[in-house]
């Protein structure tokens, strides 16, 4: 008897299979010099890159100033790219280049983290009104103190550490592609998420006990 | 340590998600790359389109990302095309100018002109002092007799004559003649 056909499945693979196809079309375009091609894969990765620098570099600042300086990498290496790993993987890690070389140059600078960076959605999630409300009736003031204890605690963790958090907690990316996008083993990206984590959860006691 | 044990850290950490830039900033960001990038297309574009001895001269020049060096590569090709220009400008300086002196009535001649002869430029009015080399030169005293005299020059030598003259060295006086006469 012939096994039932997932229809979402076979739906969900035949669109990441379309859309894999359209990146590849849009990255020979702009190979090929066309801007426009170029300007649809900035939009339509921009977000995730903004964000992998924001939160290594916790500020929006610098951040911008990175990921800009990423896709402008990306386009003066962009005829030497071959085919051989996704645009996304190719462009991720320029951008986890560029952030570890600014935070080399930076180590030694102080840092001023933004705390109007919080979005206004954030007070709506469900995960964080459980935590704080119940807690205390100054929610707003529990809110603020509790996304500065996060930005401190995560900017007293390794670059390294911060960067599998990053991929990882904050951005999901599976353990397998950010070992690829590192160019390290499956098992050392687990053993340094358990360490970051483990740094964190002693920083961040109060919050998570 | 299993994955569950940092659940409440873990949904901590997911809210970090929600931590967005200001509102409208991605609708600028994209322009700004794109902005970013024409801007190198264009440079790109400039130097491309420069002489190939620009070309040339270029490449040491814009290897450099943190601006113009001017490497030992650079000041050899730099000093070649400073003596290729010179020699260039010294071949057309040479072929457009013709040597010029002052006659004596003030008007240029040029030299070697053959419609405008030295002698012949003199107006046959002035008088012409003997021995003096413009008679020499007078196509009318050129004959086989002709001999070269001395001249009554004023002398330009700053000793009187004889000064330096050393005792018992006969001079010969040498006489050259038009024609092989001598």
């Amino acid at each position: 008897m012939e096994a039932p056909v997932d229809s979402v499945a076979l739906v969900h693979s035949l669109s990441k299979t379309e859309e894999a196809e359209e990146s590849r079309r849009l990255v020979r375009q702009a190979q090929a010099g066309d801007l426009k091609a170029y300007d649809a894969l900035v939009g339509k990765h921009q977000e995730q890159i903004y964000g992998l620098c924001y939160h290594m570099s916790s500020n929006h600042d610098d951040a911008n100033d990175l990921a800009q300086d990423s896709f402008v990498k990306a386009w003066q290496a962009l005829r030497g790219f071959k085919a051989d790993s996704s645009f996304y993987t190719w462009i991720y890690r320029i951008a986890v280049n560029t952030c570890l070389n600014h935070l080399k140059s930076r180590r030694n600078r102080s840092v001023h983290i933004s705390l109007n960076d919080l979005d206004i959605q954030a007070e709506n999630d469900p995960a964080l009104v459980e935590l704080v409300s119940y807690r205390t009736p100054h929610r707003d003031a529990r809110l603020a103190e509790l996304q500065r204890r996060l930005n401190d605690a995560f900017l007293k963790l390794s670059e390294e550490h911060r960067l599998v958090v990053t991929l990882h907690d904050i951005q999901g990316m599976p353990h397998d592609q950010i070992a690829s996008l590192l160019k390290i083993n499956v098992g050392t990206v687990r053993s340094r998420l358990f360490y970051a984590r483990q740094q964190l959860q002693v920083f961040l006691g109060d919050f998570v006990d | 340590m299993s994955e569950n044990d940092f659940k409440a850290l873990r949904s901590l950490l997911r809210m970090k998600r929600n931590e967005q830039p200001p509102p409208g900033y991605f609708r600028t960001f994209t322009r700004e790359v794109m902005t970013r990038v024409k801007s190198l297309e264009q440079d790109k574009a400039r130097v491309d389109g420069l002489s190939w001895v620009s070309r040339w001269l270029g490449a040491s020049w814009l290897k450099s990302e943190s601006g113009i060096k001017l490497g030992w590569d650079g000041l050899v090709r730099m000093s070649a095309v400073t003596v290729a220009g010179l020699a260039v400008a010294t071949l057309c300086f040479s072929f457009f100018w013709t040597p010029q002196v002052a006659s004596p009535m003030g008007t240029l001649v040029e030299l070697g002109s053959s419609e405008a002869p030295v002698a012949a430029s003199i107006p046959p009015s002035l008088p012409r002092r003997q021995n003096s080399l413009l008679s020499i030169a007078d196509p009318a005293n050129q004959t086989s007799e002709l001999r070269l005299r001395s001249l009554d020059l004023p002398s330009t030598n700053l000793f009187p004559d004889g000064l330096f003259r050393i005792p018992d060295q006969r001079s010969v006086r040498v006489g050259f003649g038009i024609n092989g006469d001598r």
